[in-house]
This record gives structure tokens, sequence and C-alpha cells, in this order.
């Protein structure tokens, strides 16, 4: 699962550089890939959290359960700090 | 955009930054951030935004990898990520707040002291990995109750080896410094993350750069999703940094396993030597404006 992320982003990218190669002028073309491609690398981390905190919590393992809750929680929070940064920065 | 012959450039050198970092359980952003600054003239602030995404790039290629083999302890894993998130966010903040230049020597210092350890211990983890010894301690109540303990097949001797975690408490609260140094400073943290659970922790070096490869990713997206959406990011350099370091990743996660404790250790006394050296001259060139040479 967490291959496909890396996949999905990896491929983004090589065809941002591809796409450079090719046509060096469509560079709206290549920002909206490596943007993309960011985008998906960052989030992967976020879902593998999701999925162990998934993962624990039906093996009936809530002390882990609860651990992941807090990793995830804090790195909510400092999405939203990104957030507000980005707004009143 | 940049050329496509030093975007080449840049891909090898990222390539070559995502191989060390897979077999150190680091993110590499000790070289790449130098890399970028130096030869390519990227001011640092852009330098630090693009080593943390390459960080979560080579983590989750890299990590994932190591899960894979059986090496990586995911329960160790997410008992300390609790502490790195926490130290990684309040790191970010307090660049806001204050300025980073003493925590620099207070960093080199501990660099120093770890790299002495690393060495020091090479000759006991050598003989505890081959007699598989890392059992016969007594576990502390923490570790007990989050059972962190486990085993992997360390393909350089052909045997298993297992392992009881210890000082748990300990461990998580370095892991908060940890986290605070990679929030303050744009590093991964791994290189500190690597050393407290393989020393103070009982964690044969090994599981201890898989977990830790597993962690950063983490820590790293934490931070990195700061920038991103905050809009920081230099997307130029992006592309062949990520291909790089995934591809770098891909080649060290597949050599580590096969590598002797020993070279490892010497590898990590040599980086930390670096890192160490690095940041204490970053802090004297900040506090008393002392320049040492290659900084």
């Amino acid at each position: 699962m967490l291959i496909t992320g890396v996949i999905v982003s990896g491929i983004l990218f090589a065809s941002a550089l591809v796409m450079h190669i090719i046509m060096p002028t469509r560079l709206e073309v290549i920002y909206t890939l490596v943007l993309l491609g960011v985008a998906v690398l960052i989030f992967t981390p976020y879902l593998r959290v999701v999925v162990a905190l998934g993962a624990f919590f039906f093996n009936r393992e809530y002390k882990f359960a609860v651990l992941s809750l807090l990793v995830l929680v804090m790195m909510i929070v400092s999405f939203i700090s990104g957030l507000i940064f980005h707004i009143a920065p | 955009m940049l050329d496509i012959s030093y975007q080449l450039i840049f891909l090898c050198l990222t390539f070559i930054a995502g191989f060390i970092g897979a077999l150190m359980g680091i993110g590499g952003g000790i070289i790449i951030v130098p890399a970028l600054t130096i030869i390519f003239n990227v001011p640092i602030k852009e330098a630090i935004a693009i080593s943390i995404v390459t960080v979560v790039a080579t983590s989750i290629s890299g990590g994932s990898s190591y899960v894979e083999q059986r090496i990586t302890n995911i329960r160790l894993a997410i008992f300390l990520e609790t502490s790195t998130t926490i130290g990684a966010f309040i790191g970010a903040l307090l660049v806001l707040i204050v300025s980073g230049q003493y925590l620099y020597i207070v960093f080199a210092l501990l660099a120093f002291y770890l790299a002495v350890t690393q060495l020091l211990s090479v000759r006991r983890e050598v003989k505890r990995t081959e007699s598989n010894d890392f059992m016969s301690i007594n576990q502390d109540r923490v570790s007990r109750y989050f059972h962190l303990r486990g085993d992997y097949f360390d393909e350089s001797i052909h045997h298993k080896v297992d392992y009881l975690v210890k000082n748990s408490i300990l461990g998580w609260a370095v892991s908060f410094f940890a986290g605070l140094g990679s929030g303050l400073l744009g590093i991964g943290g791994g290189i500190f993350k690597v050393s407290v659970m393989n020393i103070f922790m009982n964690v044969p070096l090994k599981v201890a750069v898989a977990t830790s490869k597993f962690m950063i990713g983490v820590t790293a997206a934490t931070s990195a999703i700061l920038y991103f959406v905050a809009g920081l990011l230099n997307l130029d350099y992006i592309a062949p940094a990520a291909i790089g370091t995934m591809l770098g990743a891909t080649v060290g996660t597949a050599v580590m396993n096969k590598i002797k404790v020993k070279w490892l250790k010497v590898l990590f006394f040599l980086i930390m030597c670096y890192i160490g050296y690095n940041m204490l001259g970053k802090g004297l060139l900040l506090t008393i404006g002392v320049r040492l040479p290659f900084i």
C-alpha cells in the first residue's frame, strides 16, 4: 500500500522530468505534475498512520491504537499550523 | 526551471544521499542540504524544505522495504513516534520565536558523544549479535507493558537475533529532543534516533536502522506539510531529488542486511563526526563569528 504511494509519486516526478526534456516550454504542466507528486508523497505517511490505527484497533491492541491516534493528532496539528502560517505569515 | 544537465547531476547526488541514508537509517538531509547550498547556491531555508521532502521519499521507499524484510519493530516505532512528532512540532514553532545558534553547539556535543559511544561499543555489539545475546537483560515496566521486543534474521551472519527493549522512558525522553532538533535545525534526526535505540534501549543496530527509517517519514511529513502548505517549497529541485533518493534508498535497503555490523558502526562513527563538526562550525560561526575550515 505504501509502495503504491512511492510508485505514484515516482511516476509523477519522472513524467515531469520527461516533459522537461521533450517540451521544455510547457512549464505549467511540469509544475502541476511536481506539485501532485509532492502532495502524494507527503500524504502517504499520513495514510500509513491511519492504516496502522485501524489495524491496531481491529486487532484489539488498544494501547497501540491510542499511540497511533496521538501521532496522527500531532501530524494534523502541524498541517493546520501550516494553513494558519499560509494565511497569516 | 533548472537546466536538464543540472537536474541529472543533482539526481546522482541525491542517489548517493538516499543510499547512505538507507544504510544508516537517516534521512540524508545532512548530505542534501550542503550539496544544494554549496554547489547549486540555493538559499538555506529553501534547501531545508527540499531536503525534508526527500526525507519523506527515502523513508517510505526504504522504510517499507525493511518492513517486508521483517527487520523493523513497528510497535517500538509507534511508541517513539509519539515523542518525536511532539518534539518536531514544538521545534518548528520555536524557529519562529528563538534563534537556534546555541542549540547547534549542544547538538554538536551530543553528536560527538554518540560518535565515540558508537566506536567504543563495536566489539560488544558484534559479540552480542553473533552469540544472540540481546535477551539477558531486565525489562522495565513500560517496555513490558508495550511488549517491546522482537527478532530479525541477520543475513551477514546467517542466524536469527532476538532482543528485549529496555529504558523505554529514557528513550522516549531523548527521542523528544531528537524530534526537537529535527524541527529546529531542519535535519531528519535519524542519526539520534538510531543511537538512542541502539545505545540506551538495547536494540540491535540493524533493527534500530530499519525502525528509524520507518519513523523519520512520519516526523519529516509533519514538518514537510508545514512548508508545503505554507508555500515555502521551491518546486524546481523536487523531481530529480525525489527520484534520486528513492532509487538510492531502494539499492541501500537491498544491501544493508548483508553488511557486517562492525562496518555499519564504523560508518556511523564517521558520519556522526562529520555531523558534529558541521554543527559545531555553524554554531561557532553564528555565536562568536569564528569560521572553521569547510563550513
